[in-house]
């Protein structure tokens, strides 16, 4: 696969991640860059599913760190036969708290692709894909209770690809957040201008080609235990449930469904997931047949 | 997996920004449906439901007391706080309170919506401070509660 420049949506909510050729040496060298940050001290990202942001974030120079690992199998692409393609990625997210309501996230992904080409032969690339800067600024926030709030935050940002050749693609969003006892929910809209981009399809697996990409997602996060908290509670499970769209400006839109469980303890929590398709016309690129997630948050 | 093929583009991404405006709607309706009085809001009462049926009680005499910025008296303190929705969310107070002065430990009420913090030594935070961090850590502190007051 070529060296090329796409767009790119923001690395945690996208179905694939733009990618780079990149050395072993290169991404072993990441992996170890990140897994010495996960000693630095994190702060909150709660209620937030893995797909959908949530208005919650670090208060004012606390650090959060997370990390999700990600398969997607992907089938054919009509654009060049390829017959399917299975991406193994890490998403490394570090959440800055920079002051009150206002924080910064940088998404920085690693990936190894298994392709099988229309020849039947097979194709492994393991990759370095593109930086992600969001800011995210809560504009409005009401605590109504011992537990319940609702919050709203603008997000915005820019994707850096630092490729071979320099190209920036800005993206705006907006998310909501709604806690009433046991049930929350967050409702995000995001939207991707292309600026830059190449006619090349291949590696788009979803708002990584030259059209622009709205995405638009709903979560629902659900405590399944304890039913009610008491002085004694510690952590708390959940069951999620996403709706996941992805629109582009080329006509293809895709709508995906993401069950899951997610535990928060007061330092750490972890989460799994899975992802299936219930819509798609899509017609630039490969299809997701399914995915399956898992992350994990230290809080210390 | 089955292709459903859209009529146009422009028809397909109506359908999505209907699909986008429903999804933001009904979430909307159902925070505004939920929202009671505002916390932070002046007023007579200041009321806000807690977990299963735990009521923060406050009078607007408890928010304006917020404000003062003399430094507490007394060797502990018990802080009313709304919307800390979650365990990780109450890692946000944890870490804010315990950089203000001469606070020596933090434990966090989930089920009563309250953290209790000591204090060590000379110095102590003064109630806006405490209403400034919590509010800093993204949670609305309602009341304040010192045991010689109790």
């Amino acid at each position: 696969m070529s060296n090329h420049t796409r767009i790119a949506l923001p690395a945690r909510t996208r179905a694939g991640i733009t990618p780079r050729r990149a050395s072993l040496f290169t991404t072993l060298t990441c992996a170890g860059a990140l897994a010495g940050l996960a000693g630095l001290a994190p702060a909150a990202l709660a209620q937030e599913a893995m797909y959908t942001a949530s208005a919650t974030m670090p208060g004012p120079g606390n650090t959060l760190i997370r990390t999700q690992s990600h398969i997607f199998r992907f089938g054919s692409d009509p654009t060049d036969g390829t017959r399917n393609t299975t991406v193994y990625s890490v998403w490394n997210t570090v959440q800055l708290g920079l002051a009150r309501d206002l924080s910064l996230t940088i998404d920085a992904p690693v990936e190894v692709e298994n392709t099988t080409l229309a020849s039947g032969q097979h194709d492994t690339n393991t990759k370095v894909p593109d930086v992600d800067f969001t800011f995210k600024y809560r504009f409005y926030r009401s605590d109504t209770g011992g537990v319940d709030t609702t919050r709203a935050a603008l997000l915005g940002g820019v994707k850096l690809d630092t490729g071979g050749e320099f190209n920036a693609d800005p993206h705006l969003g907006v998310v909501l957040t709604q806690v009433s006892g046991r049930h929350g929910w967050n409702a995000e809209l995001h939207y991707t201008l292309t600026t830059g981009g190449t006619e090349d399809r291949l590696d788009n697996f979803g708002g990584e080609g030259t059209a622009d990409a709205l995405m638009y997602n709903l979560a629902y996060v659900y405590r399944l235990y304890p039913s009610a908290y008491t002085s004694e509670s510690t952590g708390a499970w959940y069951a999620t449930a996403e709706i996941n769209g992805l629109y582009e400006t080329n006509s293809d839109n895709e709508i995906h469904f993401s069950p899951g469980i997610m535990y928060e303890g007061r330092r750490f929590g972890f989460e799994v997931m899975g992802k299936l398709p219930i819509y798609s016309d899509v017609n630039n690129r490969a299809e997701l047949d399914w995915a399956i997630g898992m992350g994990f948050r230290l809080l210390f | 997996m089955k292709r459903i093929t859209s009529p146009t583009p422009s028809l397909a991404m109506s359908k999505t920004l209907t699909l986008a405006s429903i999804m933001l709607a009904a979430t909307l309706l159902t925070a505004c449906q939920s929202s009671g009085t505002n916390a932070t809001s002046p007023g007579q009462a200041v009321s806000g439901k807690a977990e299963e049926g735990i009521t923060h009680q406050v009078v607007k005499a408890d928010v304006d007391s917020l404000t003062e910025t003399r430094p507490l008296v007394g060797s502990a303190a018990e802080l009313w706080v709304n919307g800390m929705a979650c365990p990780q969310c109450v890692s946000n107070v944890d870490l804010a309170l315990e950089d203000l002065p001469g606070v020596a430990s933090t434990r966090v009420d989930l089920g009563s919506g309250k953290v209790y913090v000591t204090f060590t030594g000379d110095k102590r935070p003064s109630p806006y401070q405490l209403r400034e961090a919590v509010r800093d850590a993204g949670n609305t502190l309602v009341k304040l509660v010192v045991p010689s007051a109790k």
